[in-house]
């Protein structure tokens, strides 16, 4: 089970870093009703920082199945599998769109300060990538940065958390 | 034999990358020794092998690591990623010890519970948010080669946000004259200006701090002027009135219930303080739980009415009622 599910993960990382170069616009195939684009995938990865922050991946896929991967500094190392609705992944779907995430830019504070505010100290660098219907996108963000759609950003990021309820895995 | 700041600093400087000079290197569970790691990583000090802390991959804040130079070529064998690595406690305690301090904790709680027992330090504030602490440290009576230490408060903050004591580092002034101050520590490997993460004094939000100054070396306040101060004093200022009970060695408390006789014990104390007086004869006091810095400056010859400043905005005046029977 546990190799199965590491396997998973390389394959859901390898996918994420294709998404991240690439932009497809193919139409998607046709649907049942209550049913999410195959390729449907979220992916959260939350860094490190002096802070001793938690170092984790989530991963939510289309039939919601979830795997939590804990790094460091969580109270479940590993790899851990769950699932939510069908309902809670549309609605992040919804949310990215809302956001407009998919017009944003690949990186925010990651090196350069361009589109913060300002730099606050020590926070760490997730790395979001969402992917439906053809159409996927992964943004790095580094925390630290201050900025309007940094906030937007990071609020995205919890809500992904949330919906996971990751918390339980990381306290 | 009065507390080397200079001896501590220089172990700092020299020590601010490298584990310690006991051949240990804390982790949060377990300690790893030196000498043991280089025979399982074949790291020979003969071959060029060097343990030292270096900046992370990635988002990582810092790695411990074996390294060598051969030519242009880093070489590097891994000792320890970030997680785990908690190696401040036991700096420190190394830094304070060559300064003549003998300490040997490695977690923090206990070591700043080590330093409040001794009696040869003061703790200027306890677990005070920064504006507080910066207050306290812009007296000047915070010196370098003494303690910072770092609470958390924030529930996203270290350790899963568990309430408590998470880091310590060592004060080493201010920068420049305007500056706000630096500190060194381990974990993450910080002496301003050479480490990788060059940053003020609190590192971080999310922390209160409590700063312990080590007080051997403090000017002697006048004799007689410390005698002066020995008694009940009255405080008013905004409309408010306070009343002060003050030691000539050094120590204050304050209560809102006035006191009927020289020989009435303090009720309901509000708060407790260290003074330091300087040659003019102006006196600082930093009050413990809530980083408050107060000035009195005398305005008469017997030493009875002062002018208070408190947080440089708010003015008072102080009269003494009763002397130490």
């Amino acid at each position: 089970m546990l190799v199965a599910l590491k396997s998973l993960l390389g394959i859901a990382a390898c996918t994420s870093l294709l998404i991240g170069s690439a932009v497809q616009t193919s139409s998607a195939p046709a649907l049942k009703t209550n049913e999410l684009p195959a390729d449907t995938l979220i992916v959260l990865q939350r860094g490190a920082c002096e802070h001793r922050c938690a170092v984790y991946k989530v991963i939510i896929f289309a039939d919601g199945s979830v795997i939590f991967e804990g790094r460091s500094y969580v109270r479940r190392s590993g790899l851990v599998r769950s699932n939510i609705s069908l309902e809670v992944v549309r609605q992040l779907l919804d949310e990215a769109a809302a956001m407009r995430f998919f017009d944003l830019k690949e990186r925010f504070g990651d090196g350069s300060a361009t589109g913060c505010d300002s730099i606050r100290s020590d926070a760490p660098t997730a790395i979001v990538s969402v992917g439906s219907a053809g159409t996927s996108k992964t943004v790095v963000h580094d925390l630290r940065c201050v900025g309007a759609e940094s906030e937007r950003l990071r609020q995205f990021e919890e809500k992904i958390d949330k919906a996971v309820n990751a918390a339980r895995w990381i306290k | 034999m009065a507390y080397d700041r200079d001896a501590a600093v220089k172990y700092a400087e020299a020590h601010w990358n490298v584990p310690c000079d006991d051949g240990v290197l804390w982790l949060s569970n377990e300690a790893l020794r030196i000498d043991t790691l280089r025979k399982q990583l074949h790291a020979p000090a003969a071959d060029g092998w060097q343990p030292m802390f270096v900046k992370g991959d990635g988002s990582d804040p810092e790695k411990a690591v074996f390294r060598r130079t051969v030519g242009s070529h880093v070489e590097e064998k891994l000792i320890n990623g970030w997680a785990g690595l908690a190696d401040c406690a036991h700096f420190l305690s190394r830094c304070l010890s060559a300064g003549g301090a003998k300490i040997n904790e490695r977690g923090v709680t206990e070591l700043v519970n080590t330093l409040q027992a001794r009696t040869d330090t003061k703790t200027l504030c306890d677990r005070v948010a920064r504006d507080g602490a910066q207050r306290v440290i812009d007296t000047g009576v915070l010196k370098k080669g003494d303690m910072v230490g770092y609470f958390n408060v924030s529930p996203t903050g270290d350790y899963g946000g568990r309430i408590a004591y998470a880091h310590s580092t060592m004060y080493v002034g201010k920068l420049d004259t305007a500056g706000i101050g630096g500190v060194t520590c381990h974990t993450v490997a910080r002496f301003p200006p050479k480490s990788w993460v060059n940053d003020s004094w609190w590192l971080h939000d999310g922390y209160v701090y409590t700063l312990i100054h080590f007080a051997d070396d403090d000017p002697k306040p006048n004799p007689a002027r410390a005698n002066a101060l020995d008694g009940w004093w009255k405080l008013t200022y905004s409309a408010r009135t306070e009343y002060y009970y003050i030691f000539k060695d050094g120590r204050a408390r304050y209560s809102k219930i006035a006191p009927k006789s020289a020989k009435d014990a303090m009720h309901a104390m509000e708060g407790t303080a260290y003074w330091f007086m300087d040659g003019s004869g102006k006196i600082t006091f930093t009050w413990k739980a809530s980083g408050t810095v107060e000035v009195w400056t005398p305005d008469t010859k017997d030493l009875t009415t002062y002018s208070s400043m408190i947080n440089t905005s708010t003015p008072g005046v102080v009269t003494k009622l009763f002397s130490s029977p």
